[in-house]
């Protein structure tokens, strides 16, 4: 009897424990796709690859959090919470455990469901179901997107595991015994040799079904661009020559195909249409370059309509890597609420420094600022705003919503500016100083010019070898027009006095004005800290990141500012603290 | 055996209702935090608290308490008893000053007592703005603070809340010169331009209420000088010459009386211990302070009066320069919008100005017009800043003062023209000069506006005809005699 009571008395416990109240409603939906009925035929391993996709946009807060608002050019305003005041002032050691901004667990989400997808795809062209073009492709794309996640998690974290196996359970990454810290030289080593393994790297062939056009999305830029990566981690690697020769791939991938138009436009820097206006440029109404107020300044006109123009001629003259949000699809862009004023928070604004970057700038009319400064910021009051993610969603002159559901907008991941720059840095590490200086200021075929010749047959061109064989002959008699003779130079599209160099120094000169043209161009991109990054530790010279971050806030008056900077002199508190709480 | 088998579940059974029951309910929660208040209403409350006896006679026989009646929340500050019984004999025969008085001491919503250094401005039931701040409201401290109601809060202060005069108020009520005249300027246009009376608001057709200060506002604090009368007629009298206009004295006295006490009004509120040594006026005159001149000073519900017994602002301080901006200009003697630049540029000092460039426009001897305000019937001397940076010659350009008014032309009596007063030299713009360059001197006779104009050179051939301009300034002279 007594023996029945106590086990009585178990089984009220046993109820008592089971009995929380939320499992009662973790019913399981019925229609659900068991396992085995996935990766039956080539729509399977699309609808696969897309998937992928998706949740690759759901990184897109904390990649631009990590790469721009650490640096020197996003702040917080006073309506945004600890947690992002916290990665702003970029002290890694006073970060809170529980701050979501930092946490990585999202990305390895990715990276396991790239190894799902990957290990499924190896099945699948056992069993023959797909052709080896159609899993060399697919393949090679899933791996890109788990390089480049791995490459973002390293550039913040500094160690991280490097897990190849498809994990059911996200928390498994944590188990050091398994999955041993790489440190970053490691990953990158080993992220260099997966993707220099890939059997594909160009894009998807234009009859690949994952090309057809999307809800109106044009879906070539949409995914990653395998050698611009491969160029980047490269660079990353000091592996200059390697560098440039991918990002040249690149640059020249459409010179074959379609139009002379694509030849000459396409990631060329082309230059600006100043009669018409219809370019990506920076510019003035012709003959009125001296008034301020006729600056274009529009949605569908010059350098600003870059960001918010549909995917036209002269859109994909420079996106290389774009992802759309859009209202009808989850996820649901977080650009508006972080940077928009009016229907979003305005959690985020331009920082001090950055407008004292772009003050020091003269623009080719006399104007003493950048005038990507007023394209890519608008002010309320003292305040900027950031425009730049919020173009689909607000009216220029009045910042309000055009229509508050219709919260559109891109995650800016690649375009031709950045692979002009980093070409320039890798050319100018690998002595091409004039070649950087060419693509930095007023295009190549002026660099290598002399105005006094008429005959352009020997002049206008670099003369070297690939990567480095740049043609840019402009000439009337004899008649020439190369491949190159519409690049303008990044200041030269952006409307602003060129640099002078220094003979005697030309390698960090050069280096520091391609890092603080990335600054001035692509400020809040999302390619910031990566740039200070990279350089400083190229030069193991970490004053090179830390008096960059003390700028930014000893300008805004953060008391601790001095603290900080002495402690990002030291290398590991450059990187986010790698944790997350494990689920109960 | 079996019964045990049946008594099995039935404890769990009871362990799982336990744990249902143990659930709270926000609701209870939620109602117990208002336990202790009472319901009762405000007035009744009054009526129980023996420091308020006093003050409730005055509510009630000014009849304020009907406004309490429920509809709305109050706060009521009730000075005790003897504070009241000191000050009731003074209010009994004046049913108005009574209302007023009662009415300074009642509050719309609930506030419950401000402990900290920052200020809530409340405005009262009598429409003037008392500071609550620091446990004190205008300066009385509590006894008794945040009983509660059910429509509204009381507090019992330790001074009564007597109601204080509006500088306007004040103005009206003592009539010396200098008030006499600003009180004048109700019924009498300074100039003969005036603008159109405003049907709304009849007392914005006062020059010193629409220029210099809104003094009735109860919302905003002043400060306020007055001189004595004879000091204010001395001071008149002494800036006549400035203030010429159409050689009719009795304007130009009336002008001059007006620049006098346009700068005697300022917009920040100073007791005389906290006056600064130096005040801005809403023309800029820097006003020297001499704490030794004020003989006495009064506390208004909007500012501070203080009297001087000598003036203490010297004429050199009211001549102030007068700017014309190049990027703003009132007209052109032709159509050149499409090559009329506005430019921004960085001086030698990194200070970032705008100017105006008009360009290539093919005209020849284009004006450009601007206007000014009233300007002193004086001497000037003139300067203009011209950045010549984007072209590689230099190019002439000269200024014409004219006159504001416009008269028939002598030749055809249809055309109204304006008469020019002087026209300076064609002079060299040249290349990146930054600094200002002086112009001459011209005299004005008239206390009026005028209208400087930039003319450019008689050319139609572009790179010759440009004209540009960041300024003008005109500096009046004193005048000796």
């Amino acid at each position: 009897m007594k023996k029945n009571f106590i086990y009585g008395l178990s089984v009220a416990l046993v109820c008592l424990v089971g009995s929380s109240c939320s499992k009662f409603l973790d019913v399981e939906p019925e229609e659900v796709l068991v396992k085995e009925q996935m990766y039956r035929n080539i729509y399977d391993a699309d609808a696969a690859v897309i998937g992928v996709y998706g949740k690759l946009l759901s990184l897109a807060e904390q990649h631009v959090l990590w790469n721009e608002l650490r640096a020197d050019l996003l702040t917080v305003t006073n309506r945004a919470n600890p947690y992002l005041r916290e990665v702003s002032t970029n002290d890694v050691g006073a970060i809170s455990a529980d701050n979501p901004y930092v946490n990585p667990r999202k990305f390895y989400e990715v990276i396991l469901n790239c190894n799902d997808v990957l290990a499924n795809f190896q099945i699948m062209r056992e069993e023959n179901k797909f052709t080896p073009e159609e899993y060399n492709q697919r393949y090679s794309d899933i791996m890109a997107v788990r390089t480049w996640v791995y490459l973002q998690l390293g550039i913040h974290f500094g160690r991280v595991p490097y897990v190849t196996d498809p994990l059911e359970d996200t928390d498994a990454v944590l188990d050091r015994d398994k999955y041993p810290l790489l440190e970053f030289e490691q990953l990158l080593a080993q992220l260099i040799t997966d993707m220099e393994a890939i059997p594909y790297k160009l894009l998807y062939a234009s009859t690949e079904s994952l090309m057809y056009a999307v809800d109106g999305y044009d879906m070539e830029r949409f995914y990653i661009n395998k050698q611009a990566l491969l160029g980047d981690l490269h660079l990353w690697n000091n592996d200059y020559q390697k560098a440039a020769e991918y990002y040249k791939l690149v640059m020249t991938s459409y010179d074959n195909l379609g139009n002379d138009n694509f030849r000459y436009d396409r990631y060329k820097i082309k230059w600006a249409e100043i009669s018409t206006n219809n370019d990506i440029a920076v510019g003035y109404l012709r003959y009125r370059e001296q008034d301020v107020r006729t600056l274009i300044n529009s949605k569908t006109q010059g350098w600003r309509s870059m960001f918010s123009r549909t995917q036209d001629v002269l859109w994909n003259t420079e996106w290389v890597w774009a992802l759309p949000f859009n209202s009808n699809f989850s996820p649901q862009n977080p650009f508006i609420s972080l940077f928009a004023a009016n229907g979003g928070d305005h959690l985020l604004k331009p920082s001090l420094e950055s407008f004292d970057l772009w003050n020091s700038q003269t623009q080719r009319n006399g104007l003493p600022y950048d005038a990507r400064r007023d394209l890519s910021v608008s002010m309320i009051g003292q305040e900027g705003v950031v425009t730049k993610y919020t173009d689909e969603f607000s009216d220029i002159a009045t910042m309000l919503p055009i229509d508050k559901f219709q919260r559109n907008g891109k995650w800016h991941l690649y375009r031709a500016a950045k692979l002009h720059l980093r070409f320039a840095e890798a050319a100018n590490r690998d002595g091409h100083h004039r070649l950087a200086v060419g693509l930095l200021n007023n295009g190549v075929g002026r660099i290598y010019d002399d105005p006094d010749q008429t005959d352009k047959t020997d002049i206008q061109q670099t003369h070297l070898p690939f990567p480095y064989d740049f043609d840019a002959r402009n000439g009337n008699n004899p008649h020439y027009r190369a491949t190159w003779h519409r690049n303008d130079g990044l200041r030269g599209r952006a409307y602003v006095t060129f640099r002078e160099i220094n003979p005697t120094d030309s390698l960090t000169q050069v280096e520091n004005y391609l890092i603080e043209e990335a600054a001035l161009e692509m400020a809040f991109e999302g390619s910031r800290w990566e740039d200070l990054l990279r350089i400083a530790m190229r030069r193991n010279d970490p004053s090179f990141l830390a008096d960059k971050i003390y700028e930014k806030l000893n300008k805004e008056g953060y008391p601790h500012a001095d603290a900080v900077r002495n402690k990002l002199m030291s290398r590991e508190n450059w990187y986010l603290p790698f944790t997350w709480d494990v689920a109960d | 055996m079996k019964k045990h088998h049946i008594l099995t579940p039935l404890i769990g059974l009871i362990c799982i209702l336990l744990l249902q029951v143990s659930c709270s309910d926000p609701w209870d929660e939620h109602a117990r935090d208002n336990e202790g208040l009472t319901n009762e209403p405000l007035l009744e409350r009054l009526e129980k608290e023996p420091e308020s006896n006093e003050f409730m006679k005055l509510l009630r026989a000014s009849g304020v308490d009907k406004v309490l009646d429920g509809n709305n929340a109050y706060t009521v500050f009730v000075p005790e008893n003897s504070r009241i019984q000191a000050v009731a004999s003074s209010l009994q025969n004046d049913a108005e000053a009574l209302e007023r008085f009662v009415k300074n001491h009642i509050a719309v919503s609930t506030h419950r007592l401000n402990a900290s250094a920052d200020t809530v401005r409340l405005t009262m039931l009598s429409g003037k703005i008392l500071d609550f701040v620091n446990s004190e409201i205008d300066g009385a401290a509590f006894t008794k603070t945040d009983q509660a109601g059910a429509d509204g809060i009381y507090h019992i202060i330790t001074e009564v809340l007597a109601p204080r005069q509006s500088l306007w108020e004040y103005i009206n009520e003592h009539k010396d010169e200098q008030n006499a005249f600003i009180l004048s300027l109700n019924d009498y246009n300074l100039h003969d331009t005036a603008v159109v009376e405003d049907p709304e608001d009849y007392y914005l057709n006062n020059e010193f209420l629409r220029e210099v200060g809104d003094v009735r506002d109860e919302t905003r604090r002043f400060t306020y000088f007055v001189l004595n009368d004879a000091d204010f007629i001395a001071e008149a009298q002494q800036f006549l010459p400035y203030v010429n206009y159409r050689n009719h004295a009795d304007s130009s006295y009336a002008i001059s009386q007006y620049h006098i006490v346009k700068d005697m009004l300022f917009d920040q509120m100073y007791d005389k211990e906290n006056l600064p040594a130096m005040l801005l006026s809403r023309s800029n005159v820097p006003f020297p302070v001499d704490k030794s001149a004020i003989s006495r000073s009064v506390r208004l519900s909007n500012g501070w009066i203080h009297f001087l017994d000598r003036p203490t602002l010297p004429i050199p301080n009211k001549l102030v320069d007068v700017y014309v901006e190049g990027e703003q200009p009132w007209g052109f003697s032709a159509s050149v919008a499409e090559r009329t630049f506005h430019r921004v540029r960085k001086d030698p000092f990194g200070e970032l100005f705008t100017d105006i460039m008009v360009q290539n426009h093919g005209v020849s001897s284009l004006q450009v017009l601007y206007q000014t305000p009233r300007m002193y019937s004086t001497a000037y001397d003139v300067y203009w800043r011209a950045l010549n940076d984007v072209q590689t010659n230099v190019f002439q350009q000269q200024v014409g003062i004219f006159e504001f008014d416009t008269r028939p032309s002598e030749e055809d009596p249809e055309q109204e023209v304006r008469d020019r007063i002087y026209v300076f030299p064609y002079t060299n713009v040249e290349q990146n000069n930054y600094s200002e360059v002086y112009l001459g001197e011209f005299t004005l006779a008239d206390y009026s506006r005028i209208v400087p104009v930039l003319q450019g050179a008689a050319t139609t051939a572009n790179g010759n005809n440009t004209l540009v301009l960041d300024y003008l300034r005109f500096v009046p002279k004193l005048k000796t005699n």
